[in-house]
C-alpha cells in the first residue's frame, strides 16, 4: 500500500519580529564587513599606489633603525630630485610600518647609510611625496576575509526579506551554496597565500640555514622578555647580537627560525643563561644575505606552526568539495550500520548522541588550539599594541570554532525531537521488484513537527585515498517518497508505508572501497528547531530467482 | 618466458547461473609450470579498485602450446553495473605460471545488458533536507 497525503505549506515563523531579527543579526555581518574591508581596503590602496609611481635618485642624509615598543622602526631621511626641483623627505613606506625583528629592518633599509645613493619613488601628483621603500603586497590577500563577512551579510537580509516560495527555496538554497563556495574559496586562498608568504620561507630557511656561516658574534643584550596575556603572561628570548661578515658589522636579534612567544619562562631562561651579556658566542649568517642571521638553526619544534595554514586550506578545499547537504550527510553516516534484519525493527545509522558526541570532540579539538593563538591575540589587544595580521588570520578559524559550537547547541536540540521507530514488514527477503512494506511510530514531541516524509534512497559510495587522506565521494541514484505527511499531529504518530522497488536497480553491495547502499530516510520539519533527520540502512538483496 | 594466450568464448554477456563455456589457448617457449583461469570481478571509478576471485580452474598435463576448454556457472551477484562513481565489471583471465597473459571482459547480470545507475526517473523527488529548516526563506 502506499499513500501520500498532500502537503500545504504553513507559514510559521515568518513573522515581521523574526525578519528584524534576523535582518540585525545580518546587518552586524555586513557592517563588520564594511568596515574591515574599507580599513584593509584603504591600507592595501595605499601599499599598491608606490608601485606605480616613477622613480627617482635619492640621496641618504641619515639613517637609522630605532626600536619601537617590542618592533623596530626605520628613521630615514633623504633628498630627491624632480622635474628639476629638490625635495627631502623622511616616508620610508607607505603606509608607515614597523618591523618585529631588527633584521628584517635592516634587510628592508637594504644597508643605506648617510651618503648613499638610493632610489626613491615620487607621487607624480604631489612630487613633495616620496618612498624609499616598497612594502610586499601579501596584506591585499586578507581583503576577501572582510568580503566574505559583507557576503553572508548581504545574503543573510536579502534570504530573510525575500518574498515567500516554497518550502526549500532554490534561490536561498542557491545563495548558501554561493555563500558556502565563497567561503571555501577564501580558506583557500588564504591558507594558500599564508602558506606561501609564511610557512614555505620559514620551512626553507630553516632547511638552508645548515649552510649559513658559523661566524662569532657578541651578545649586546640577553633576557627573557615577558609579554602580559589574558591570564597569564608569555615569554620570549630576546637577545641581540652583532656580528661582522665581510667586512661589514650587522646587528641581529634572530634567536632561530620561528620566534614569537609561549607560556613556560624556565626553558627561555636556561637558554637565555647560555648567553650572557657581553659574551663572545657562534651565530649563522646568511652569505647570501649577510644581514640575516640565527644564533641556533635546523629543526625546531616552532617550525610545526607552519602547518596551520594547510589546515585552512584543507578547510577551504573541503567546502569547495562538499555541499552543505553533503556535510550533514556526513556527519550523519559517520557509523558503519549493524547488518540489518529483513524483518522487524531497523536501527538509526547513528544516534543523535553520537551526533552531539563527535560534535563535541571536533569543537574542543579545534577550539582548543584556537584558543593558543586568541589567548594570545587577545593579550597583545590589552597590552596596546594590537595585532591586526594576527587576527584577521584567525578570523576564519574563530568562525569555524563558532560554528562547531553552534553545532554542539543544534544537535543538543536535536536530542528533544521526536524519535523515530521503523519496522520492515516484509515477509520474505526485499529484493529489486518487491515491494517495501513498513510501519512506523513515533513518539515524543510529535505536536511540535509540521511535515513527515520517509522515503527510500539508494547511493553509491565510492572511497579513494590521496596520500594518507581517504575521501568518501556519494551519488545518489534512486529517491522516491515512500510517505509524505502533513495534518494533524496524530497523523504523525503512526502508519503503514510502502514502495515498489523497480525490478533493474542493483542490491545493496559491499566492497571495501565500493557500495551501493539502500536507507530508508526520515525528515520531518519542526519550526525553528532542528529538523528530524534519520537514516535507516535497508538491506536489499540479490534477486533469489534471476532471470 | 613470454607466453601468448587467448580466452575464447561463444558470448560475453551472460545471465546468473548460466554455464560460461569457452577455450583457452596459449604457446610460449616451453612448457608452463602451471595455467589456470578465474573468474573475478573489479570495480572501476572514482573510488579505490576492489576485486574478488570467485571461481578458479587449474589445467593440467600441459603442453609448450596448448588449447583446453572450460565450463564455468557463474554466481548470483554481484550483478555487472555502472553508475557515476563505480562500475563493476566481470573478467576471464588466463594465467601462465601465475601471470596473466589474456583476460576477456564480461557481463553478468540477473537479465541480460549490465544494470545501469543512471535513471533519472528513480529520483522523483527532491531531497526534502537540502538546507536546514531554520534557513529556508519562508
Amino acid at each position: 500500500m502506499r499513500f501520500r497525503f498532500n502537503h500545504s505549506e504553513r507559514n510559521s515563523g515568518n513573522s515581521l519580529a523574526g525578519k528584524l531579527g534576523a535582518s540585525l543579526f545580518f546587518a552586524a555581518f555586513l557592517g563588520l564587513g564594511l568596515l574591515f574591508l574599507g580599513l584593509l581596503g584603504m591600507t592595501f590602496v595605499q601599499t599598491v599606489q608606490p608601485y606605480f609611481w616613477p622613480t627617482a635618485s635619492a640621496e641618504i642624509l641619515s639613517s637609522k633603525i630605532k626600536p619601537d615598543g617590542d618592533d623596530y622602526r626605520v628613521e630615514v631621511h633623504y633628498r630627491y630630485s624632480w622635474n628639476g626641483n629638490t625635495f627631502e623627505s623622511d616616508t620610508f613606506t607607505q603606509p608607515k610600518k614597523s618591523f618585529s625583528h631588527y633584521d628584517s629592518a635592516a634587510k628592508a633599509l637594504g644597508g643605506l647609510t648617510t651618503g648613499a645613493k638610493a632610489s626613491c619613488r615620487v607621487n607624480p601628483k604631489d612630487p613633495s611625496i616620496a618612498v624609499l621603500h616598497l612594502s610586499d603586497l601579501w596584506i591585499g590577500l586578507f581583503v576577501v576575509i572582510p568580503l566574505a563577512f559583507v557576503a553572508v551579510g548581504g545574503f543573510g537580509i536579502w534570504g530573510s526579506w525575500a518574498p515567500d516560495s516554497k518550502a526549500v527555496s532554490p534561490a536561498v538554497s542557491r545563495s548558501m551554496t554561493k555563500a558556502h563556495w565563497l567561503f571555501g574559496a577564501i580558506f583557500t586562498l588564504v591558507g594558500l597565500g599564508t602558506f606561501i608568504a609564511w610557512s614555505l620561507p620559514m620551512w626553507t630557511t630553516a632547511a638552508s640555514s645548515s649552510r649559513w656561516i658559523e661566524t662569532p658574534c657578541v651578545i649586546i643584550s640577553s633576557r627573557v622578555k615577558s609579554h602580559p596575556g589574558d591570564d597569564t603572561p608569555t615569554y620570549s628570548v630576546a637577545i641581540s647580537y652583532r656580528y661582522t661578515f665581510g667586512a661589514t658589522e650587522y646587528r641581529s636579534d634572530r634567536f632561530n627560525v620561528v620566534g614569537g612567544s609561549s607560556s613556560g619562562s624556565a626553558g627561555k631562561k636556561e637558554i637565555v643563561s647560555h648567553y650572557p651579556q657581553g659574551s663572545t658566542q657562534i651565530c649563522y649568517v646568511n652569505p647570501a644575505q649577510p644581514s640575516e642571521a640565527l644564533l641556533q638553526r635546523g629543526f625546531s619544534w616552532g617550525l610545526l606552526f607552519g602547518l596551520l595554514p594547510l589546515v585552512f586550506m584543507g578547510v577551504g578545499v573541503a567546502m569547495l568539495f562538499y555541499r552543505p547537504g553533503a556535510m550533514t550527510r556526513a556527519l550523519t553516516t559517520s557509523l558503519p550500520a549493524a547488518s540489518m534484519p529483513e524483518t522487524g525493527e531497523l536501527r538509526a545509522s547513528t544516534s543523535p548522541w553520537i551526533r552531539l558526541g563527535g560534535t563535541i570532540g571536533a569543537a574542543l579539538f579545534w577550539n582548543g588550539i584556537v584558543a593558543v593563538f586568541l589567548v594570545e591575540l587577545v593579550g597583545d589587544f590589552r597590552r596596546g599594541h594590537p595585532d591586526w595580521v594576527l587576527a584577521l588570520f584567525l578570523t576564519p578559524f574563530v568562525l569555524v570554532g563558532l560554528g562547531l559550537t553552534f553545532a554542539i547547541g543544534y544537535f543538543a536540540l536535536a536530542l528533544g525531537n521526536p524519535r523515530i521507530q521503523i519496522r520492515l514488514e516484509n515477509e520474505s527477503p526485499l529484493e529489486p521488484g518487491g515491494t517495501l512494506k513498513l510501519g512506523w511510530k513515533m513518539d515524543g514531541a510529535t505536536r511540535r513537527l509540521e511535515r513527515l516524509v520517509i522515503y527510500l534512497e539508494g547511493r553509491e559510495e565510492a572511497t579513494y585515498r590521496r596520500g594518507t587522506s581517504s575521501t568518501t565521494d556519494r551519488s545518489i541514484f534512486f529517491r522516491q517518497p515512500i510517505a509524505d505527511i502533513t495534518g494533524s499531529w496524530m497523523d504523525f504518530q503512526e502508519g503503514p508505508g510502502s514502495l515498489t522497488i523497480p525490478a533493474d536497480v542493483m542490491p545493496t553491495f559491499r566492497a571495501p572501497n565500493n557500495r551501493i547502499l539502500w536507507h530508508c530516510r526520515v525528515w520531518g520539519k519542526i519550526p525553528r528547531w532542528p529538523d528530524v533527520n534519520e537514516e535507516f540502512e535497508i538491506t536489499l538483496n540479490p534477486p533469489s530467482n534471476p532471470g | 618466458m613470454i607466453f601468448h594466450g587467448r580466452i575464447i568464448l561463444e558470448t560475453t554477456d551472460y545471465e546468473f547461473r548460466a554455464p560460461i563455456r569457452g577455450r583457452a589457448t596459449w604457446q610460449g617457449p616451453a612448457i608452463p609450470r602451471s595455467a589456470e583461469i578465474r573468474l573475478f570481478w573489479r570495480t572501476q571509478g572514482k573510488g579505490d579498485s576492489d576485486s574478488e576471485t570467485v571461481e578458479q580452474i587449474e589445467f593440467e598435463q600441459l603442453q609448450t602450446s596448448d588449447e583446453r576448454t572450460f565450463s564455468l556457472i557463474t554466481p548470483i551477484f554481484p550483478s555487472s553495473f555502472s553508475g557515476r562513481l563505480i562500475s563493476l565489471t566481470w573478467a576471464l583471465e588466463l594465467l601462465i605460471d601465475g601471470k596473466g597473459v589474456a583476460v576477456t571482459n564480461l557481463i553478468l547480470s540477473p537479465r541480460s545488458g549490465e544494470i545501469s545507475l543512471e535513471h533519472p526517473e528513480w529520483i522523483t523527488m527532491d531531497s526534502p533536507e537540502k538546507s536546514p529548516t531554520w534557513l529556508q526563506r519562508r
